[in-house]
C-alpha cells in the first residue's frame, strides 16, 4: 500500500473543507497545529471519514481530536497501512 | 415609530447575477427562463427553469466554504456580500450585536442533502458528510452570513414557500424597531437537481410549456401554470436616523407589512386573506389604497390562482385604478427569494420612475379589472408600491415600500 | 403600556409523555424516556440511542387522508394543538380567525417523509435521476415545510400571520418568542405557538453520527442523555411536540381563561462563530439572557430556576454554564439549572418550545424538574444542576435557554401570572 503523504493529505484536507489552498507543503509544515492551517474540528472529521473510505484506516473517535498536526495524523495513518 | 430603510441591495437572479445586471434585463425584457441543464430534463413533464448560469462560487466566496454549502448557500453569501458591499456597511463598525440576519428559506440546501442520502443508502452512514448536518436545514443561510460578516445580533429564519421571503424582511423590520440598527435580510432558494426537480413537479402547478416566452403568463387568458426559477435577493435595512447619520444612500423605505392566512379550505365562506394582507400592509404604513402607485404581484400564473389575486386587487384599489405588474415573468417564481427580489424591483422602480412590464402576457382578461403593464416599461412618478406574496398552503404577504424623499 | 402575554394551553406529545400530565410526571419522577431506537432500523448507526413518543396517529383520531399528508412532525403538532386549544378552553368559533396567528417551530420538518419518498423515488438509492411515476402529490410539501403551519394554523382557525419559524436547535424557543411579539406588537391576540420535530430517521441520525454529537452509549439506552455529567458523551436525538396557546393577557382575561405564566421577555443573538462549534465563552447567550432578563425588568436575582439547553455534548454543556455565570454573576451558583433533555432527549427544533412548557408547568406546580443521570458532575460545570431528583419550591420567574447550529443562542423569562402588576 503506497504511504500518505503531505500533499496526499492536503488534497483531502482542501476537499474536506480545510482551508490549505496556497500553502506550501514544506517540512515545517508537518509540525503546524491543524487550526493555524485553517482547519477546524469538522474539517478533520471530514479527512477522517475520507481516510476511512479511501485507506481503510479507521482513526478512533478519541483520536481525531488529538492529532494536531500534519505529521501526527500521518505517522498513524502510515503505521496502521504498515500493519 | 421607527422607520426603516433599505440601504442595500444584492440580486442572484437568473437574468441578472447582481443587482444592476438585474435591473436592466427586466427593463429590458431579457428572460432568464430556459430549458433546465442542471441534468438531463428533457423527460420530464416540465423542461423550462430560471436557472443562474455563469455563477462560479470560487470568485465569490472563501474556497473552505465549497466543500460545506449547497449552490443555494453559495448563492445566499455571494448576495450578502453585495448587499453589505452596496450599503456600505462594515459590521466590525457597528456595536457587537448591532448587526443581524433574518432569511427566508423554502427548500434548504436540496441538491447537498440529495447527494448525501444517495451516499447513506448506497454507501452507509459512514459516506455522509459532517456538513450535512448543517448544509441541508433551512436555517443555513442566516449561520453562514451571520459567521462570514460577524453579525451577532439578531437572527431568524422563516419557512412558507414563496411568501416567506416577505415575512423575513417584516421580521428584520421588527428587529430594528427593537433596536437593532442594521439587519440583512431577504431569501434565496435553488432545488433543481432531480429530485429537488420532480418535488416541484409534484405541486401540481408547474408549467408544462416548452417555449420560454409562452410558459409562464401571469394573468393572461392562456395562463397555464409557473415555471420555477432559483435566486433571490438579500437587502440591507436600516434604522433610518442612523443611516442618513452615516450619510448611506436609501433606496426607500419599508413602510408596512403584513401577513395573514387563508381560511381552511372547504371550510368558511370568507374569501382567501390575500386583500386583507394587502389593505393590512397599506394600513401599518399609514397609507391608503389611493397613496399606491404600483402593485408588484404574487402573480401566480396559476389560472384560478391568478383570478383570485385580481379579485383581490379590483375590490381594493377598484378595477383598473392601479398600475400592476409581475416582472417575475422574466426570472420564474423564486420561492423564498421571490419576494425580495420583487422588493427590489419596487425600490428601483421607484427610484428611476419606471414600471417594468409583465413580460410575455399579452391578453388579460377583461373580468380580471386589472391595469397590467404589458409589452413595454411604463413611465410613472412612484412614491409607494406595494408587494404581494403567496405561499402554497394559504399564506399571504404584503409589504409596501415608500420613497424616502420629501 | 406593552401588551401582556399569557400562556393559557399547552399540548405535548413527547417521549415518555402523551398528554401533559403524563409529560409531567415523568419530569418530575427523574425517570427517562431514552431507548434502543425503533422508528429506524439502529443497524450500522454509531449512536444508537433515542427519545421516541409512543405516538399512534389513528388512535389520535387523524383520518387516513391526513395521515397520508401529513409528516410525522406535523401529526405531532396537530395533536399538540388540539390538546392546547382544549386545555386552554379556547372556542374557536367563538375567537376572531383574523386576530390568531401561528408561529409553528422546526428544525428538520419532514425529514422522515422526505427519506421515505427518496427511498420509492431513487429506488432505495440506486437512481440518481428519480422515477417520476412514483412520485407522491405530496412531495412539494415535503420539500417546502411551511404546511405544517398550516396544518396547524388549519386546526386553530388561524386567519393571521402563520409561520414555520426554523431556527435549528433554537426553532422551539424562537418559534415562541416569535408568538410572543406578533402578541405583543398588537397583530394578534392569540398565538398558537410551539414546535416539532420528528427526526429519527436515518439520514438524521447519519448526519449527527458523522460529527459525533450524538452519544454512542449504545450498551446503556436509559442512563445515554448525560448533561452536566463528567462521562457525558453527546445529546440522544429524540421526536416530539409542545404547542403553546399564547394570547393577550386582557383577551385571557375577558374570556376567563387561567394563565399558566406570563412570557415577559425575550431574545435571540448570533454568535458568528462556527456553524457547529462554539466558544467557550458564552458570550453571546450571555447577553440574550441579559436582554431577555431587561425586557422583563427582572435582575438576576429575581430568577428563581434556570431551565438549561443541556443537550450533553461536551462543548455545549460548559458554554452555557459559563453563559449563566455570565449572565448571572454570583446568582448563577446559587440557583437550580437543569436539563430535561436527560429524561426526554434532544428533539431539535421541538424541544425549546417543551422545555418552555416544561417551564410554565414548574411555576405552576411549585417543582424544578432534576437533571437525570447526573452522578459525577464535570469539574468545569459547577453550578446546581438539581441532580436526580425534583425539587419542590416558589418558583416565580424561570429563564429557559436555547442553543443550536448556526450559532443560534435564545433566552426566554417567564413568570408567574399575577406577580409584579395586578392581573
Amino acid at each position: 500500500m503506497q504511504k500518505l503523504s503531505l500533499d496526499d493529505l492536503f488534497d483531502m484536507l482542501k476537499s474536506c473543507g480545510g482551508d490549505v489552498a496556497g500553502l506550501a507543503t514544506t517540512p515545517e509544515v508537518m509540525e503546524m497545529p491543524f487550526d493555524a492551517l485553517g482547519c477546524d474540528s469538522l474539517a478533520l472529521l471530514e479527512t477522517a471519514a475520507l481516510i476511512r473510505r479511501e485507506l481503510g484506516v479507521v482513526i478512533p473517535d478519541d483520536q481525531v481530536v488529538e492529532m494536531s498536526t500534519p505529521r501526527a495524523l500521518i505517522d498513524f495513518v502510515n503505521g496502521s497501512l504498515v500493519d | 415609530m421607527t422607520a426603516v430603510v433599505v440601504t442595500g441591495i444584492g440580486v442572484i437572479a437568473p437574468n441578472g447575477r447582481n443587482a444592476s445586471e438585474f435591473w436592466s434585463a427586466t427593463l429590458s425584457g431579457r428572460t432568464g427562463i430556459g430549458p433546465l441543464t442542471r441534468f438531463d430534463a428533457t423527460s420530464h413533464p416540465a423542461v423550462l427553469a430560471g436557472q443562474i448560469d455563469g455563477f462560479d462560487p470560487v470568485e465569490q466566496i472563501p474556497r473552505k466554504l465549497l466543500p460545506q454549502t449547497d449552490v443555494s448557500t453559495q448563492f445566499a453569501l455571494a448576495a450578502a456580500a453585495e448587499a453589505l458591499a452596496d450599503a456600505n456597511v462594515d459590521p466590525a463598525r457597528f456595536s457587537r450585536y448591532g448587526t443581524g440576519v433574518v432569511t427566508s428559506n423554502a427548500t434548504g440546501g436540496f441538491a447537498f442533502t440529495h447527494r448525501e442520502f444517495q451516499k447513506l443508502w448506497t454507501q452507509g452512514p459512514g459516506a455522509v458528510s459532517v456538513y450535512e448536518s448543517f448544509a441541508w436545514f433551512y436555517a443555513v443561510n442566516t449561520g453562514q452570513i451571520s459567521i462570514r460578516h460577524g453579525l451577532r445580533g439578531p437572527g431568524c429564519v422563516l419557512v412558507s414557500e414563496q411568501a416567506g421571503g416577505l415575512d423575513a424582511i417584516g421580521n428584520a423590520r421588527r428587529a430594528i424597531r427593537l433596536g437593532t440598527p442594521v439587519m440583512v435580510t431577504g431569501g434565496v432558494d435553488s432545488s433543481f437537481d432531480p429530485w429537488g426537480w420532480a418535488s416541484h413537479v409534484s405541486s401540481g402547478r408547474l408549467s408544462r410549456g416548452r417555449d420560454p416566452e409562452r410558459a409562464y403568463l401571469p394573468f393572461d387568458v392562456d395562463a397555464n401554470g409557473y415555471v420555477p426559477g432559483e435566486g433571490g435577493a438579500l437587502l440591507v435595512l436600516e434604522e433610518a436616523s442612523s443611516a442618513r447619520a452615516r450619510s448611506a444612500r436609501l433606496y426607500g423605505e419599508i413602510a408596512g407589512y403584513a401577513a395573514t392566512f387563508d381560511p381552511r379550505p372547504g371550510s368558511s365562506e370568507r374569501p382567501p386573506g390575500l386583500r386583507r394582507a394587502a389593505e393590512l400592509a397599506v394600513a401599518d404604513a399609514g397609507l391608503r389604497p389611493t397613496d399606491i402607485d404600483v402593485v408588484f404581484a404574487d402573480g401566480s400564473g396559476v389560472r384560478n390562482l391568478d383570478a383570485v389575486e385580481a379579485a383581490a386587487l379590483a375590490d381594493l384599489f377598484g378595477p383598473g385604478r392601479v398600475p400592476v405588474s409581475a416582472p417575475k415573468a422574466l426570472t420564474g417564481r423564486l420561492y423564498a427569494g421571490g419576494g425580495p427580489l420583487d422588493v427590489t424591483t419596487a425600490l428601483l422602480a421607484i427610484r428611476d420612475g419606471v414600471i417594468p412590464a409583465t413580460a410575455h402576457t399579452s391578453a388579460v382578461p377583461a373580468s380580471y379589472g386589472l391595469d397590467l403593464v404589458l409589452r413595454e416599461p411604463r413611465r410613472a412618478e412612484l412614491r409607494s408600491a406595494l408587494v404581494l406574496a403567496r405561499g402554497k398552503g394559504g399564506f399571504n404577504s404584503a409589504v409596501v415600500v415608500r420613497c424616502t424623499d420629501g | 403600556m406593552a401588551r401582556r402575554v399569557v400562556i393559557t394551553g399547552i399540548g405535548v406529545r413527547t417521549p415518555g409523555g402523551n398528554d401533559v400530565k403524563e409529560f409531567w410526571g415523568l419530569l418530575t419522577s427523574g425517570r427517562t424516556a431514552t431507548r434502543r431506537m425503533s422508528l429506524c432500523d439502529p443497524g450500522e448507526f454509531r449512536s444508537q440511542v433515542a427519545a421516541e413518543c409512543d405516538f399512534d396517529p389513528r388512535r389520535e383520531g387523524l383520518t387516513p387522508r391526513e395521515i397520508r399528508r401529513m409528516d410525522r412532525a406535523t401529526q405531532l403538532a396537530v395533536a399538540s394543538t388540539r390538546d392546547a386549544l382544549r386545555d386552554g378552553g379556547l372556542d374557536t368559533a367563538q375567537t376572531d380567525p383574523h386576530r390568531v396567528g401561528v408561529a409553528l417551530g422546526s428544525a428538520v420538518a419532514a425529514a422522515t417523509s422526505l427519506e421515505n419518498e427518496y427511498l420509492v423515488l431513487s429506488d432505495s438509492g440506486r437512481q440518481w435521476m428519480v422515477d417520476h411515476d412514483y412520485l407522491s402529490p405530496h412531495m412539494f410539501d415535503y420539500l417546502t415545510p411551511g404546511v405544517a403551519a398550516a396544518e396547524v394554523a388549519w386546526v386553530a382557525g388561524a386567519e393571521g400571520p402563520v409561520s414555520l419559524v426554523s431556527d435549528g436547535c433554537t426553532s422551539g424557543l424562537d418559534a415562541v418568542g416569535h408568538g410572543f411579539r406578533l402578541i405583543r406588537e398588537g397583530s394578534v391576540d392569540v398565538a398558537i405557538a410551539g414546535a416539532t420535530d420528528a427526526p429519527i430517521t436515518p439520514i438524521v441520525v447519519a448526519c449527527f453520527d458523522a460529527i459525533k454529537a450524538t452519544t454512542p452509549r449504545n450498551d446503556d439506552p436509559e442512563h445515554a442523555s448525560r448533561p452536566f455529567d463528567r462521562t457525558r458523551d453527546g445529546f440522544v436525538l429524540a421526536e416530539g411536540s409542545a404547542i403553546l396557546v399564547l394570547e393577550d393577557l386582557e383577551h385571557a382575561q375577558r374570556r376567563g381563561a387561567r394563565p399558566y405564566a406570563e412570557i415577559t421577555g425575550y431574545a435571540t443573538r448570533l454568535n458568528a462563530y462556527h456553524m457547529t462549534g462554539l466558544k467557550t465563552d458564552g458570550v453571546e447567550m450571555a447577553e440574550a439572557i441579559r436582554v431577555a432578563l431587561d425586557e422583563s425588568r427582572l435582575n438576576a436575582e429575581d430568577v428563581d430556576y434556570v431551565n438549561a439547553h443541556g443537550s450533553g455534548t461536551k462543548q455545549n454543556d460548559r458554554h452555557e454554564t459559563a453563559a449563566f455565570k455570565r449572565s448571572l454573576g454570583q446568582h448563577a451558583r446559587q440557583i437550580p439549572v437543569s436539563s430535561i433533555k436527560s429524561m426526554v432527549g434532544h428533539s431539535l427544533g421541538a424541544i425549546g418550545s417543551i422545555e418552555i412548557a416544561a417551564c410554565a408547568l414548574a411555576i405552576e406546580h411549585g417543582v424544578v424538574p432534576p437533571t437525570a443521570n447526573l452522578h459525577e458532575p464535570d469539574p468545569e460545570c459547577d453550578l446546581d444542576y438539581v441532580p436526580l431528583t425534583a425539587r419542590e419550591m416558589a418558583v416565580d420567574a424561570v429563564l429557559s435557554v436555547g442553543s443550536g447550529f448556526g450559532g443560534f443562542q435564545s433566552a426566554m423569562v417567564l413568570r408567574r401570572p399575577g406577580i409584579g402588576v395586578a392581573l
